[in-house]
C-alpha cells in the first residue's frame, strides 16, 4: 500500500476537546495562514498608530482639538484591531493544540451581545451599522462566554467586511424552545456563490480536518466554537443580495 | 490649465480602510492640502473624473477594483492621464513594487510610512508635474507662434488662448479676440447651426468637430473659414475646445493656399513639426524666429545645394541625421568614428548657417534631400 501523504496524526483523544485528528499538511497550512494573516492584518493598524504618533510629534500637539482627538481615537481603534488579530491567532493555536475547551458559566446574554456589538461598531467607526435585537424573554443563561464571543465576532466581522458600508448588519437572538436559542446574522452584502457555499457546507459538515481549501481562519474558528457548544449552523445566501447565517445553540437556562 | 495660487492643492485618496484614510487625510489636511476620500476603486475612478485632483494617492489591495485597475483606467483617459499617481501599499515585496513601477506609477509609499517621506513624495510629484505642465505649455505656445493656421483654446463662449495667425485671418488683435467668442465672428446665415455644433462639443457630446462657415473680419469683409476642434483639457473644471482655424480661398490657386505659403511649404512645415514633436525637443525662441523666417521669407532659398558644395559624405550624413539617427548610430552605419561624424555635422551646420542640428534637418527637408 502506498504511503498516504495526508495520513492523519493522532493529536488528542480527550472527548472534552474538539480536535481529534489533524493531518500534518493541514496543520502546516493553518500555520502558514496564521503567519500571513498576522503579517497582512498588522500592517494597516501599525501604520495608523505610527502615522498618528508622528503627526502629534511633528506638530508638537499644535493642532486643532478635533485632529488631536482623532489621533488618539484612531490609535486606540488600531490597537484594538491588532488585539483582534492576536485573539484570532490565539484561538487557532488552542484549536491546533486541542486546548480549546467548553467552560460554561452564568452570563446575562443581553449585556454580552450588546458589548460585542459595541466593540464591532467601534471598529467600523460607525455608531449603528451593526444592530442587535434581543429577545427579552432571555435573561441569564449558562454559556461559554469565550467560545460565544469568538464565534459571533468572526461571523459578524465577515458580514461587515463583505457588505457595503452604508448597509446594516442585523444580529438577532430568539428563544425557540426551553433549551435552545436561535441567533441570526443577516447582511446585505456580496453574498456567496453556490460553489463557495458548497465548500463551506462541506467543511462544516465534514469530520475530516484536511478540508481547508478555500477556507479562512475565521471559519475554522466558527466551526470549532460551534462544535464545542454543540450548536448548528445554516447558511442561506444569494449572490449580490446578501447572506443569512442561522445558528442554534443549546443552553442551560436559569430564568 | 493655469492654477490660481490661492487655490488649495487637491489630493484624491483612494483607500478602503476607513481608519487609515482618516489618518492620512488628517496628516495632509494639517499641511494645507484639500483631501477627498474615496472608499473603493470604483468611487475613486468616479471622483478622479469629477474633481480632476492634482495628485492621487491610491491603496493597491482593495476588494473588487484594485489600485492597479484604478491606475490603468485613469491612464487611459486624457483628462486624468497626467495626474501624478502614488501607490500606497502594504506589500513590501520587491516584485510588487517592480510591477507597479512597470505600470508607470510615479511613486510608492510602503505602509507603515514615515510622515516626512509621505510629504516629500507628494511635494516632489507635484513639482515635477508642474514643471512638466509648464514645459508642455511652452512647447505648445512656441508651435502656435509659428503655425500658419489659426490656433485657439475656447471656453465658456470666449477665446482664452489665441495665436498670431488667428489674428491675421480674422483681423482682430489678440486682446480683442480674448474678449470675443464665435458668436461675434460667425455671419448671420451660419450662426445658429454653427453655434449649436460648438456648444455640443463644449458640453462634451462631440469629441471632435469639423465645421466651415463665413466669418466676419474686423474690416467687415467676409472670409470662408474652416475649424477643426477637439475636446481639450479642463480648465478650472470646465471643458475647453482646442482647435485650429484656417482660411479657405474660394478660388483655389494651385499650390497657393494659406497665407501665401505653397502646399509644399505647408507639408514641409508639418514634417518639421512632426520631427520636433517626435524628438521631444525644447524649442527656443530663437529657433521659432528662424523657422518663421524660413517659411515666410524663404531666406535660405538663395543658398542652393549646388552653391554650397556638400561633399558626398556630408550629404550621406545629412540624410542619416534627417532620419533621426544619433551620432553613434551614424558612425556604426558608415564604419567611421563618432568623432568624424561630429566633424561632418559641424561642417554641415557651418555651410548651412544653422545653429543646431534641427535647423539642419529642416534645411534637408526643405531641399528635399530626404523623404521621411
Amino acid at each position: 500500500m502506498p504511503e498516504d501523504q495526508n495520513s492523519a496524526t493522532l493529536i488528542n483523544t480527550d472527548s472534552l476537546t474538539s480536535r481529534k485528528y489533524i493531518s500534518e499538511k493541514a496543520l502546516s497550512e493553518i500555520n502558514s495562514m496564521c503567519i500571513s494573516s498576522v503579517s497582512h492584518d498588522f500592517r494597516t493598524p501599525l501604520s495608523i498608530i505610527y502615522a498618528n504618533l508622528q503627526l502629534l510629534e511633528y506638530h508638537d500637539f499644535n493642532l486643532d482639538k478635533e485632529t488631536i482627538k482623532d489621533a488618539f481615537s484612531l490609535s486606540r481603534l488600531a490597537i484594538k484591531s491588532l488585539l483582534r488579530v492576536l485573539d484570532k491567532v490565539t484561538v487557532i493555536d488552542s484549536i491546533n493544540k486541542g486546548r480549546l475547551e467548553y467552560k460554561p458559566a452564568k452570563v446575562c446574554l443581553e449585556t454580552l451581545c450588546t458589548n460585542l456589538v459595541k466593540t464591532l461598531n467601534e471598529a467600523e467607526i460607525a455608531t449603528d451599522r451593526l444592530i442587535y435585537n434581543h429577545d427579552s424573554s432571555i435573561t441569564e443563561i449558562e454559556i461559554d462566554q469565550y467560545l460565544f464571543t469568538s464565534l459571533f465576532t468572526h461571523l459578524i466581522f465577515n458580514s461587515l467586511t463583505y457588505s457595503k458600508r452604508d448597509f446594516k448588519v442585523i444580529f438577532e437572538s430568539k428563544l425557540i424552545s426551553d433549551n435552545e436559542i436561535r441567533f441570526t446574522v443577516k447582511d446585505f452584502g456580496i453574498g456567496l456563490s453556490a460553489a463557495q457555499l458548497d465548500v463551506i457546507n462541506n467543511f462544516m459538515a465534514s469530520d475530516e480536518k484536511d478540508l481547508i481549501e478555500g477556507i479562512g481562519l475565521g471559519l475554522i474558528i466558527v466551526k470549532e466554537c460551534l462544535l464545542l457548544q454543540k450548536g448548528t449552523i445554516h447558511i442561506a445566501s444569494e449572490q449580490g443580495k446578501g447572506s443569512l447565517f442561522t445558528i442554534c445553540l443549546p443552553i442551560s437556562r436559569n430564568c | 490649465m493655469t492654477k490660481q495660487t490661492e487655490e488649495q492643492i487637491k489630493i484624491l485618496l483612494i483607500e478602503d480602510d476607513r481608519a487609515l484614510a482618516l489618518t492620512i487625510s488628517n496628516l495632509l489636511r494639517v499641511k494645507g492640502y484639500d483631501v477627498t476620500h474615496a472608499p473603493d476603486g470604483a468611487s475613486g475612478i468616479q471622483k478622479a473624473f469629477e474633481i480632476i485632483p492634482d495628485l492621487i494617492l491610491c491603496d493597491i489591495s482593495m476588494k473588487e477594483i484594485s489600485g492597479y485597475d484604478v491606475f490603468n483606467v485613469l491612464k487611459e483617459s486624457s483628462a486624468t492621464a497626467m495626474i501624478p499617481f502614488v501607490f500606497l501599499t502594504a506589500k513590501s515585496e520587491l516584485k510588487d513594487i517592480r510591477f507597479g513601477m512597470q505600470l508607470g506609477a510615479d511613486d510608492y509609499i510602503v505602509k507603515p510610512f514615515e510622515y516626512d517621506e509621505l510629504l516629500t513624495s507628494i511635494a516632489t510629484r507635484l513639482n515635477k508635474a508642474e514643471a512638466h505642465r509648464r514645459a508642455n505649455e511652452e512647447k505648445f505656445k512656441a508651435l502656435s507662434m509659428i503655425s500658419p493656421y489659426g490656433i485657439f483654446i475656447y471656453q465658456g463662449g470666449k477665446f482664452i488662448e489665441t495665436n498670431p495667425s488667428l489674428s491675421n485671418i480674422l483681423g482682430y488683435s489678440r486682446e480683442e479676440l480674448l474678449h470675443m467668442g464665435f458668436r461675434d465672428l460667425i455671419s448671420e446665415e451660419n450662426k445658429n447651426l454653427v453655434m449649436e455644433k460648438i456648444n455640443r462639443s463644449l458640453q462634451g457630446f462631440e469629441k471632435e468637430i469639423h465645421i466651415s462657415f463665413m466669418a466676419n473680419q474686423k474690416s467687415g469683409t467676409q472670409v470662408n473659414v474652416e475649424v477643426y476642434g477637439i475636446e481639450g483639457f479642463k480648465v478650472k473644471g470646465r471643458t475647453t475646445l482646442l482647435g485650429i482655424l484656417s482660411h479657405v480661398h474660394n478660388q483655389v490657386n494651385e499650390g497657393q493656399l494659406f497665407g501665401g505659403l505653397s502646399l509644399d511649404d505647408i507639408k514641409e512645415f508639418e514634417k518639421a513639426i512632426d520631427i520636433l514633436g517626435w524628438k521631444g525637443t525644447y524649442i527656443s525662441a530663437e529657433l521659432v524666429n528662424k523657422l518663421r523666417a524660413l517659411f515666410n521669407t524663404d531666406a535660405y532659398e538663395d543658398r542652393k545645394i549646388e552653391d554650397i558644395g556638400f561633399s558626398e559624405r556630408e550629404l550621406e550624413i545629412l540624410t542619416l541625421v534627417c532620419k533621426g539617427l544619433s551620432t553613434k548610430e551614424i558612425a556604426d552605419k558608415l564604419f567611421i568614428s563618432s568623432r568624424t561624424v561630429e566633424k561632418h555635422r559641424a561642417n554641415l551646420m557651418t555651410k548651412i548657417g544653422a545653429k543646431n542640428i534641427i535647423e539642419v534637418i529642416i534645411y534637408g527637408l526643405k531641399h528635399q534631400l530626404i523623404g521621411i
